[in-house]
């Protein structure tokens, strides 16, 4: 049914043309233009890591040893690399996350306002900042020259690495918990302890996993800290504490700087896998978050 | 034979007894007792010199203007100001005749004796179960079928029960505003405290939910001692005992502001026959 007529006068609710209306244009042309700049380069590399690497992938390839670098893709993998990565990041994470985590825990709960808590805050943030390639060498120099080249020595690098990361995620994280929760806690005559670990934590927890994974993503990543801690070597080293071993990006490192075709090949082989290895752990955060977010929504 | 009534003759008003709360009320026992209390935020003195009783078994209500302290003084009674920086508080305050800031006072303890029921409603990111067996179970209850029934009691007598009984695995957080609340005040029953306070516990809800709060109030009064801050005053005529009106006194020279008590008394005196004038402006509306 058409409305009846109204004597009203017609009110016009149009957008006017103006100088407004044109800058608001431009502006959302320009985000919109700065987002596909963004994706250029990533859906590039992306591009061409996959182009490159997928036709070396398989299972043996994954679990085969590391062959001389004249030998053609055919030959050989990178089992030792695959193996060194996941145990010696799997040790960094052993070691810094639950550090981190503890640490944050103290800064935003315990700390307050205290001068120590200010400077761990404050060294946390200057850590952050610290190029790997020096954590590689602090290491080398107070455990390698002692210890020798091994697992762990990479391990404690790349938890150097991992410790600001997580420690400033966690606080973050910890910061957005509401104080009403806690309060809330408190006024059933909970202690401290009990306000941290029964509301705030587990109210936290999704993050805090998200962020402890996007470190150990990182750290899985990282070359410069190994470069002085546990050399490359072409044969597995299941023992993670001595013995000098290999990475992922170790072996990326020497492959890309050999002059052989098959070594080239494996190289790229050995970067897809990385990438696979840091997506399956994005994947795996976003699934633990929203498994812990089933109540804080 | 009994000798006569000695107070037969009394039938004429005697206000002077009737206003004095702290005169041996025919009430209840005299729960807290605050005395010249003034309580600090680092610098600012946000009260100033409050004295007051709290009886057994009666509503309280805190009145006022924002900024006159009520809140401030709601949270001394079960230490929650402790928890902020820079908070310090003089005076005495003591409760059923112990002094709360006393040396060996535990705050814990206290609170454990003394829930608290906040003015935005914020159950825990747990289940519905899961808020109520919060407190009995850090008070060390682990017994499954032990909690399930101080569950479900504290949800009946919050009047929650039937709303909530098919879904008590679901989220505290998918409950509305009102449903909200009343889950909070279940949380504070269950662990069984002596004394509710209660900060302005329905200025979130919709008339409908306030109402059901208020309803929940007069029922727990008869196993509770409930003091309530509010902002609504007919909220404190219809469910309150007795009323303490505060004021924002300022300081022209100095530019400061602190709350005071101006006047404490049974709720009827205190809104149809108000002794000081700023109350009478407050109550009839003319003020804050």
């Amino acid at each position: 049914m058409a409305p009846a007529p109204s004597s009203q006068q017609k009110v016009d609710l149009r957008e006017p043309r103006s100088w407004r209306r044109t800058r608001n244009r431009i502006a959302t042309a320009l985000m919109a233009l700065s987002f596909v700049l963004v994706i250029i380069p990533l859906g590039f590399v992306l591009f061409t890591v996959i182009a490159k690497g997928a036709s070396v992938i398989n299972w043996s390839f994954l679990t085969r040893s590391i062959p001389p670098n004249v030998l053609p893709a055919s030959f050989g993998g990178i089992g030792p690399a695959v193996l060194g990565t996941l145990e010696i990041t799997a040790l960094a994470t052993v070691l810094a996350v639950p550090l981190g985590i503890l640490g944050a825990i103290y800064l935003n709960e315990y700390g307050g306002r205290r001068p120590l808590a200010r400077l761990i805050g404050f060294m946390a943030d200057v850590m952050t900042g610290v190029p790997s390639i020096v954590m590689g060498l602090f290491i080398f120099s107070v455990w390698v020259l002692h210890f020798g080249f091994s697992g762990l020595a990479g391990a404690f690098a790349l938890g150097c690495l991992m410790l600001p990361i997580v420690i400033r995620s966690t606080d973050e994280m910890l910061k957005l918990v509401p104080d009403a929760l806690r309060e809330g806690s408190y006024a059933l005559g909970a202690t401290k302890a009990r306000v941290t670990l029964t509301v705030v934590l587990p109210a936290a927890l999704g993050g805090i996993v998200s962020g402890a994974l996007l470190a150990v993503a990182r750290a899985a990543g990282e070359t410069a800290p190994l470069l002085f801690t546990i050399l490359a070597v072409t044969t597995a080293n299941p023992n993670v504490f001595s013995g000098a071993n290999t990475s992922l990006p170790s072996q990326i490192f020497v492959n890309a700087s050999s002059p052989y075709v098959g070594a080239e090949a494996r190289g790229w082989g050995a970067a897809l896998t990385l990438i696979a290895i840091a997506f399956i752990l994005m994947i795996a955060a976003r699934l633990v978050t929203a498994r812990f977010a089933r109540f804080v929504r | 034979m009994e000798p006569p009534e000695p107070n037969i003759v009394t039938n004429l008003p005697r206000p002077e007894v009737a206003a004095l709360p702290q005169a041996g009320s025919v009430l209840g026992e005299v729960i807290f007792e605050m005395r010249n209390v003034s309580i600090w935020y680092s610098a600012f003195k946000a009260v100033t010199d409050v004295s007051l009783n709290v009886h057994e078994n009666e509503i309280t209500a805190l009145i006022g203007s924002s900024g006159s302290g009520k809140t401030t003084v709601l949270r001394a009674l079960n230490r929650m100001n402790d928890l902020v920086p820079g908070a310090r508080l003089e005076g005495e305050v003591s409760y059923r005749g112990q002094p709360l800031y006393g040396k060996d006072v535990s705050a814990t303890a206290v609170r454990r004796r003394i829930g608290m029921v906040f003015q935005k409603p914020n159950p825990f990111p747990k289940s519905i179960y899961d808020n109520v067996a919060y407190g009995p179970r850090i008070n060390g209850e682990r017994d499954k079928a032990r909690l399930d029934e101080i569950v479900e009691r504290s949800l009946r007598r919050a009047a929650l029960w039937d709303e909530v009984k098919s879904r008590l695995r679901m989220s505290g957080l998918s409950l509305s505003g009102g449903q909200a609340q009343r889950l909070c005040i279940a949380r504070t029953i269950a662990v069984e405290p002596d004394v509710v306070l209660m900060d302005e516990p329905a200025s979130a809800l919709d008339p409908i939910a306030t109402g059901a709060i208020e309803d929940l109030m007069r029922e727990l009064k008869s196993q509770y001692t409930i003091v309530v801050v509010t902002h609504n005053m007919q909220q404190a005529t219809r469910v309150s005992d007795r009323t303490a009106f505060f004021y924002v006194l300022a300081s022209g020279e100095d530019d400061t502001r602190t709350g005071v008590l101006v006047e404490y008394g049974p709720t009827e005196q205190i809104f149809q026959d108000p002794r000081d004038s700023r109350t009478r402006a407050y109550v009839t509306g003319r003020m804050g």
